[in-house]
Order: C-alpha cells, then structure tokens, then sequence
C-alpha cells in the first residue's frame, strides 16, 4: 500500500481500485493457471453441452467434467461422452453394455430422450462425466466470441499499463499513466527478468489452456418414428396334379396336366439304387391350362451300362417361366429298365 | 533499456526492488491467465464460427412424424405385395416430417420381420429409398425411379442407413419413395415366405 501511496497520493480511490483489480485478475489468473495444469496432470477434460437431452440433471448450457476411464471399469448409469458416426459429440448416460476383454459396445440414452441412441458405440477408453455446472457453459460460449476476447485483450493491456506504465511514469512525469499508445514501450521497459518470468507464465498457461479447452458435446435431443410396411409374401410355384406313365415300343411316356400358364417344366431322371441323377430334361408350358404334356423317355436317355433291372425316378418340377431357379415340389414316377438279350423300358408305379 | 540501465546501477536496492516487483508486476502477469484463459476457450472457434453458431445452445424439441396426419408409428400398408416372384418390386411414397422446432437430421433404418414357416424373406429382400415423390411403372414392377439416397441403394432391409437428411423445424418435410423388391437371382428357397419391414427414423436435432 505505501508504494502505491507513495506513486498516487492524491487519487486513493484509484490506487485502492488498481489494487483490487491486480488482486482479483491476479486470483484468476492463477485459477486458469491451475486449472490448465490440473487438466493436464488428472487428465480431466471439460464438456460444454449445447443441448438438453440430459436434462433435468445436466441442462443446455452445462459444463461437465470427464476423464478418460476404461471400457471394463464402466457401469450402466454412468454419463459419458462419445462421439457418434456423424461426428458429433454426444453425452448419454448408459443403459447397457455388451462385450468383454479391452471392448464395451455402449447403448446410451439421453435421460430426456424416450429412446436410446440408435447407435451402438464401441468403446475401449471413454471420457466419463464425474462433476457438472449447470449454466456455465453460457459464460463458457461468451467467453469464446470475438468481444470477450478482445475485452480479454483490453483488460490485460489495461493491466500491464497500470503497473509497468505506472512505474516508468515517474521518469517522463508529462505523460498520463494509463496513455495505452506508449503501452507497448513500457512493457518493453519491465526489464529481462520480468520478461522472463512473462514468458514462462505464458507457456505455461497456453499450454494449459490449449490441453483443457472445453468440447462442446451435445447430449442431442432425438425422436423417433416408424413406418411398418404391410406384408411382403412370395409366391409358391404348385406342382403339377399328377403323373401319369405310359408304356410304349422302346419308351415310355410321361404325361401330365398343364398346370398353369406361367409354368415350364423341368424333369429329372435318377437312378434309384446310387441314388445319381442320370439325365434331364425340360419341356415349355404350352396350350391351355389343363391341357395334356408329354415327354417320351427312352433308353437313350438312361447312361450307364444297362446290365440287368435297374429303377429310376422321373421327376416332374413346374417351374417359373421368369425364374427358371424357382421350382415346385416333384410328383415322381418310377419307370425301370430290363435287359436280357435286349433292353426295355417299362412304367412301374407312382412314387409322389 | 533503461530499466536494465537502472537495475544495474541499483544493486544495492535490489531487495526493495523485488519486492515491489512481486507486489504488483507479478500480479498483473498473472492476470494475464485470465486473459489467456479466455483465449483458450476462444480456440474452440470450430463451433463458434460455424454455421452451427446460431444454435450454439439449443432449446426447443425435436419431432419427427410421418404423413400429413403426424403420426408416430405409421401403417404403411401401401407398401406391400402378395405373390410376389423374383424380379417383382413394389414402391410407395411416405411424407416425412419435422413437427419440433428444431431442425433436425434424420437417418433411416429399416429391419425386417419373417413370418410363417419359411425364413430368410426378409434378408433376400433389397431395399431402395429415393427422394422421388410419385412411383413408376406398373402391376409387378412398380418403383421408385430416381436416384437412391446414400445407404439405401437396393440393399437388403437390414442395411438400409441412409445418410442424414436435414429438416428444418416446425415447416420442414419432404416425400420420400421405398421401393422393395425381389432380386431376380432370389433362391427358390424363398418360396411360400413373407415378412414386414419396418422403417425406423431417428431425427437428432442439429
């Protein structure tokens, strides 16, 4: 206090108001030190939340403080704060967690939110909310736009003219202490200690403040809504009613009815014994539902050496004219071959 | 420089000298975290600066409701086909719209449902979305003919994710067109089938 008296004697008012501004800006100051440092050591970082969705408990505007946990140490109920497909930061309070070893997959909801989060969010080291300011973040927001910044500027320009402007001002006793045009030679007149000992502070709180600046997290409102489609239903590709077998010189003669116009039919022949497809055969849908179909089977068609009785099964198969793949359940008939001296063909029963 | 001038020349009076330095330099230097701290917070420029600037804090809700009736949990019977053979599809236009009075972006996601005794419809199924606001063609091949949104290119019902769209509140909407069909190399396996789909849209507000 004599120094300032000594400087000032006739303005006590100001002196006392100079005093008290290095006091307070010099307590805050150190608070952003700490709290830089803090950040840095306990690896606690802030959030600003730009939405409500956590609200009551954490509302619009709210800063939050988080630090990185690992995946297994997590519980349902915790807050954290992830950041979705899209980008954006979001804080949820978790509502179940899946996974084991390093990895948790995480679905959150925001306590204002009637849903969870569509997402799921794999996780091995989150950021989990432990401590939040409801409304600071609004101070936090203003903080960051160009007029607080340059009112930041101002007030330590303001500052540094009172104390190093105000001491150099007893040597050239014609000029008014706080003139901020000399502002700038004045610092330079502090000396290389103080110099010094500025630009230690100012790493050390820029670095501080570069390692804790707030992310801005939205704990993101959200709603739903659903369209359910009416059914989607496939066809079925019928079988034809029945097959019929007809004994013939040399052959034997499959029929059936038409089943319908969108069909062909496709025919197997397998041989009963392996069983081993031995041969097929196809035959387009024509002429009138209901209409007769024919396939001739001979001998011709049967590979392999016809030694003795040997049975197959004909397989009749509808099939989609658009969709050959697209087949019907088969009706078989079981034909077999007989050879002696020579070899014939001959029907034998219905199998399906 | 003066001052180191004068430092210099007044060892003797370094003590007093300290500690006037201490008194009220110090002080103001360390007011300069505040400065600083104000500084770093006006590093987060990326969300002050940008378009999202305006909405920095929001308030307000988000709604998202589908059709001109805001309904929540919609019955989209149009959207449905019997019969249907590989090759087949069917579309039907849907209103979506922002009902809260926030602008949101809402994503889309769609999962199917088997029912009867044959499975796998739903995932043989292919899903497109497109911003068309009318449907084309005719009888078995009714579609949606536009372009696809981005994750809702024919894909089957459980990779529908299409790329947020952005509604603004209150006002926005916009019609949009499903198609679903059955691929023409569908396995014959799928014969006899059905399913529903239903699709899910979630809006989080901007």
């Amino acid at each position: 206090m004599t120094t300032e008296q000594r400087r000032a004697p006739t303005d006590a008012s100001r002196v006392r108001l100079r005093s008290v501004l290095l006091n307070v800006g010099a307590l805050l100051g150190v608070l952003c030190i700490v709290a830089g440092l803090a950040s840095v050591l306990l690896d606690v970082r802030p959030l600003v939340f730009r939405s409500g969705s956590m609200s009551p408990e954490i509302r619009t505007g709210a800063v939050a403080l988080a630090r990185d946990t690992d995946a297994p140490d997590l519980r349902v109920g915790d807050v954290v704060s992830v950041t979705n497909a899209e980008g954006a930061r979001i804080t949820h309070r978790i509502v179940s967690l899946q996974g084991s070893g390093d990895t948790r997959l995480l679905r959150l909801r925001g306590d204002d939110n009637r849903t969870p989060d569509e997402e799921t969010y794999p996780v091995v080291r989150v950021p989990r909310v432990f401590a939040h300011l409801n409304g600071a973040g609004f101070a936090v927001s203003w903080l960051s736009t160009p007029p607080a910044v340059f009112l930041g500027g101002l007030l330590s320009g303001v500052l540094l003219v009172l104390v190093f402007g105000g001491h150099r001002a007893s040597t050239p006793p014609g000029r008014r202490r706080d003139d901020p045009g000399d502002s700038a030679a004045r610092s330079r007149a502090a000396g290389h200690a103080t110099t010094g000992l500025a630009v230690l502070l100012v790493l050390g709180a820029v670095t501080g403040a570069v390692v804790a600046r707030p992310t801005t997290t939205l704990a993101a409102w959200s709603s739903n809504a659903s369209a359910t489609s009416g059914s989607f239903s496939t066809l079925t590709v019928l079988p034809v009613d029945a097959v019929s077998c007809t004994n013939g010189s040399g052959r034997v003669v499959i029929g059936w009815k038409h089943k319908s116009l969108d069909y062909d039919y496709a025919l197997t022949i397998t041989r009963v014994s392996d069983p081993s497809m031995v041969s097929t055969g196809s035959l387009p849908g024509t002429g009138a539902v209901g209409s007769d179909l024919q396939f001739p089977i001979t001998t011709g068609l049967l590979t392999g050496t016809l030694v003795g009785t040997i049975e197959y099964d004909v397989a009749v198969r509808s099939r989609l004219k658009g969709s050959p793949n697209w087949v019907s359940t088969p009706k078989v008939y079981r034909i077999r071959t007989v050879s002696v001296v020579v070899t014939t063909i001959e029907c034998r029963a219905v199998v399906t | 420089m003066s001052s180191t001038e004068e430092r210099a020349g007044n060892r003797a009076a370094r003590t007093s000298w300290w500690r006037r330095l201490t008194g009220d330099k110090v002080k103001a230097l360390l007011s300069l975290g505040v400065v600083l701290g104000v500084g770093a917070v006006g590093t987060m420029a990326a969300w002050t600066d940008n378009a999202t600037a305006t909405s920095t804090f929001s308030t307000g809700n988000v709604q998202i409701r589908l059709t001109d009736n805001n309904v929540q949990a919609y019955g989209f019977t149009t959207l449905s086909m019997t019969n249907m053979a590989p090759g087949y599809s069917k579309a039907s236009v849907l209103k979506v719209k922002n009902t809260g009075s926030l602008d949101f972006g809402y994503t889309i996601s769609a999962a199917a449902t088997d029912s009867g005794n044959v499975a796998g419809l739903g995932a043989g199924l292919r899903v497109k979305i497109t911003a068309d606001t009318t449907v084309s063609g005719s009888g078995n091949a009714i579609t949606c003919s536009g372009t696809a949104l981005t994750g809702a290119n024919g894909v089957a019902p459980a990779a529908v994710n299409a790329a947020a769209r952005n509604l603004v509140g209150t006002t926005g909407n916009e019609t949009l067109c499903f198609q679903v069909s059955l691929p023409t190399d569908a396995s014959t396996q799928l014969q006899s089938a059905s399913t529903s789909i239903v699709f899910t849209f979630t809006a989080t507000n901007l």
